[in-house]
């Protein structure tokens, strides 16, 4: 193991040395070394000046550590051209394939490549903010806390690795530097929205979220480079010469998967066959639908309940951690709330604040059964888009905040001295044996997506694990989580609210 | 040793290389001739491990090509298309880098690269920094870096493209002392000359597809028939007799001289001569008529233009 890795460091020893003998690497790098905290640190020193002028002691504190951020994120902004052609530069130079030729392993290449990426810049950070942290004490400005300076560095770290890890999967994903670049808007966004929230988060002192915004960020980064290495192909990198998007292809890729055939169903050939019928043949409305149900037979025993199988690990998770978090939610409720450990005043305060939200929410006839539909659709469409990002995790904090305020809202009906177990079967059970499923089922199909991401594949390339899985979700979204959440949406807007009427006291 | 059978390589709905079947014993050289894009560097790829095959299979030095390709690897020294060299960096960092990668420790690795260094004459060169050297200087530290690992298998693509001639006689060499000592080489090359001085079997590869391999001499009697010889004669003669050598058959004839073929040269030609001086005959030379590698390789690709080959 210490010889295999010493070949990592080797390459990526090699692609420091060739960084450090680069001009056009250095010299902005020495720019943003100098100059950056000088400008922070005017910036820095006036803002505090003017807010202590209105007593704005506060915001001036803040301000300190959000601009030790930006001190080290702008040489950090450099690792993204040294990463973006770490494979595909050396593609178009001809030097890759001694180098894939050679005995080294894929990951050799490929940690060594991600830590010379990160190495330069981040050591020109750490040396920016140092000399900003020095400029601080050079002007008697406030220092920043042991634990957010920690933080500071961290997330520089994190940041750091983050676009760097994103940048060599393009990298080994393009056909050409300028592909590479062009596809930088992929890091860049991200990455921004990121530094917004981050930036929130320092600016209102919010520590505790911002250790597991660090912690959430290298969680993703390690899925990121676990999807880069569980991809990473020689053959790609040298037998492809060109990408285009071809639509036709995505298209057909994900019809294949999701129909598992590829074909037009047959009721579909039945129809335009009673359209323009051919050689005298007539087919009756009666054909369609019983081809149509034929069709649906077929399509659940041979697609959906196979995927199913296929997920089965993924829903047992989901399982285990609904449970887990709801009766979690439920006793952390109960304790939370313990009437004994409030005042009468802060009792007061709470169910203020309770009647402000009751007030606040949607009167009970608007909400509908296609309200909750819709509602419930987008929560779980939005578990999919969050979860191809996230390589499913934001899909099972979704899932898991739905459980635990299931848990939450039984504790509550307790301390109102109202039966939780009669709340549950009155108030959640008939709809939520239909709705719960499907929001599980969905979470499952986006957890599966990542997790299969981010296995080794030799055989299939990114896109085309990424459009076999995304027919997965389409297939259990379309087959039952959706057809669940109509049944749901009708009970919880029909039913529901008859039994709760009837078992509330 | 390297082998091959019925490998091949599709790319989507592209043949790039279609049942290529070859073998390459130590101690030979195997002439790889084909036009661009033909599936030579395919077929390279493929016995490198870098592409896996779509069907067939391939060993070399009695590894799966599939099964074991970090052992592959090491097992071969491969020249590439592009000399794929590292601009900034020096021949001696190039070469110590390359010597690292193959896990050679450092005693061998320093002096395999003063041994290379020297004999590709870029000693005096080593500290300059790759980006600054001629084509030729960059193709010989691509063979340099090929041969650091002393491997028992070879793959050259075009190894004495833009060198000079003196350098390329001196790479030349250096692939038939590397041959001597049991190394099994296939070159990939447009240089028949080349071809033809140094390998031992040809293989022409057309679409993919091998269409010929062989010995030379196999290739020769495959594509242009028996040899043929050459009579020159210093002015006009009327030859008589010609008809009572048993299997000699005039091909063409001219005023000063005629061709033939022959069942048996080694009987044939020198009763013939004997027969002409005898009757006076100035005869300036007998000779057999040349049937170079460049001969076979442009009637191989007239019979593919024309349907039959």
């Amino acid at each position: 193991m210490k010889t295999d890795f010493h070949l990592t460091w080797l390459v990526a020893r090699r692609e420091l040395v060739d960084q450090l003998r680069d001009w056009r690497i250095l010299m902005p790098m020495f720019v943003l070394i100098l100059f950056f905290p000088l400008l922070m640190n005017f910036t820095a020193y006036q803002v505090v000046d003017f807010t202590n002028q209105y007593g704005g002691n506060l915001v001036a504190g803040q301000v300190v550590p959000l601009l030790l951020m930006v001190v080290g994120f702008f040489p950090v902004t450099v690792s993204l051209i040294v990463a973006l052609e770490a494979f595909v530069g050396e593609k178009e130079r001809g030097t890759i394939e001694p180098l894939l030729s050679s005995p080294l392993a894929d990951w050799h290449i490929y940690v060594g490549k991600l830590l010379a990426g990160t190495l330069v810049p981040l050591t020109a950070s750490y040396i920016s903010m140092g000399l900003y942290l020095i400029g601080l004490v050079w002007q008697s400005m406030p220092f920043p806390a042991l634990d957010v300076l920690i933080q500071m560095l961290l997330l520089t770290a994190v940041q750091a690795m983050l676009m760097v890890s994103l940048a060599i999967v393009i990298s080994t994903q393009s056909t050409t530097v300028k592909a590479a670049n062009l596809l930088a808007s992929f890091i860049v966004l991200p990455v921004a929205f990121l530094l917004q929230g981050e930036s929130s988060l320092i600016f209102w002192g919010r520590n505790g979220v911002l250790w597991l915004a660090i912690v959430g960020v290298a969680l993703i980064t390690g899925l990121i480079v676990r999807l880069g290495l569980s991809h990473f192909q020689r053959e790609s990198l040298l037998g492809r010469e060109i990408d285009l998007l071809d639509m036709k292809w995505v298209l057909l890729m994900l019809w294949t998967h999701y129909s598992g055939s590829g074909e037009a169903p047959a009721f579909v050939k039945k129809i335009w066959l009673m359209v323009r019928p051919k050689g005298g043949e007539k087919i009756s409305a009666g054909q369609v639908l019983k081809a149509g149900l034929a069709d649906l037979r077929d399509w659940y025993a041979g697609q959906v309940f196979p995927t199913l199988r296929r997920m089965a690990a993924s829903i047992w998770i989901y399982v285990v951690l609904g449970v887990i978090v709801s009766v979690a939610a439920y006793y952390f409720t109960l304790d939370f709330l313990d009437p004994s450990k409030f005042t009468s005043a802060e009792m007061e305060k709470v169910l203020d604040e309770a009647s402000k939200f009751v007030a606040g929410s949607k009167p009970l006839s608007e909400i509908t059964a296609s309200f909750l539909f819709f509602n419930n659709l987008r929560v779980e469409l939005i578990m999919l888009f969050l979860g191809i990002f996230t390589f499913g995790v934001a899909a099972v904090l979704i899932f898991i905040i739905n459980f635990g305020l299931i848990g939450a809202a039984l504790a509550v009906t307790q301390l109102l001295g109202l039966s939780p177990l009669t709340i549950f079967m009155a108030g959640v059970f008939p709809h939520g044996i239909f709705e719960l499923p499907s929001l599980l089922l969905v979470g499952a199909a986006s957890l599966y997506m990542g997790v299969r991401m981010v296995t080794p594949s030799t055989r299939d390339s990114i896109s085309e694990v990424f459009l076999q899985t995304l027919a997965d979700w389409f297939k259990v979204a379309f087959g039952l989580a959706f057809p669940l959440l109509l049944i749901a949406a009708l009970v919880e807007a029909h039913i529901t609210p008859i039994l709760l009427y009837n078992f509330l006291p | 040793m390297i082998e091959a059978e019925d490998l091949t390589k599709h790319f989507d709905n592209f043949k790039a290389v279609e049942g290529v079947t070859l073998t390459v014993k130590p101690g030979e050289v195997l002439a790889l001739l084909g036009q661009n894009g033909a599936g030579k560097t395919t077929t390279v790829r493929m016995l490198t491990s870098i592409l896996r095959p779509t069907r067939g299979w391939a060993r070399v030095d009695n590894h799966d090509v599939v099964e074991k390709p970090s052992q592959v690897r090491a097992s071969v020294g491969v020249l590439t298309e592009m000399h794929g060299l590292y601009a900034r960096m020096t021949a001696l960092e190039y070469l110590d880098f390359f010597g690292q990668v193959y896990r050679l420790d450092e005693s061998r690795r320093q002096k395999r690269i003063d041994e290379l260094l020297e004999y590709f004459g870029l000693a005096e060169a080593a500290q300059r920094r790759s980006g600054e050297y001629s084509k030729g200087m960059r193709q010989k530290l691509a063979l340099a870096r090929a041969l650091i690992h002393e491997p028992p298998v070879l793959l050259l693509d075009e190894p004495t493209s833009a060198m000079d001639p003196e350098s390329a006689q001196l790479v030349r060499q250096e692939i038939a002392r590397l041959k001597s000592s049991q190394r099994s080489i296939i070159i990939c090359t447009h240089n028949l000359v080349e071809a033809e001085m140094l390998a031992d079997k040809i293989a022409v590869i057309y679409h993919g597809r091998i269409l010929l391999q062989g010995t030379l001499e196999e290739l020769r009697l495959q594509l242009l028939g028996k040899p043929e010889y050459e009579v020159r004669l210093a002015g006009k003669w009327k030859l008589n007799g010609l008809e009572h050598f048993e299997g000699l058959c005039v091909t063409q004839t001219t005023e000063t001289g005629f061709r033939y073929e022959v069942e048996n040269p080694d009987l044939t030609n020198p009763a013939l001569l004997q027969a002409l001086i005898h009757q006076g005959a100035p005869v300036v030379a007998v000779e057999q008529v040349s049937r170079s590698l460049e001969h076979v390789y442009l009637k191989a690709m007239s019979l593919v233009a024309k349907g039959e080959l």
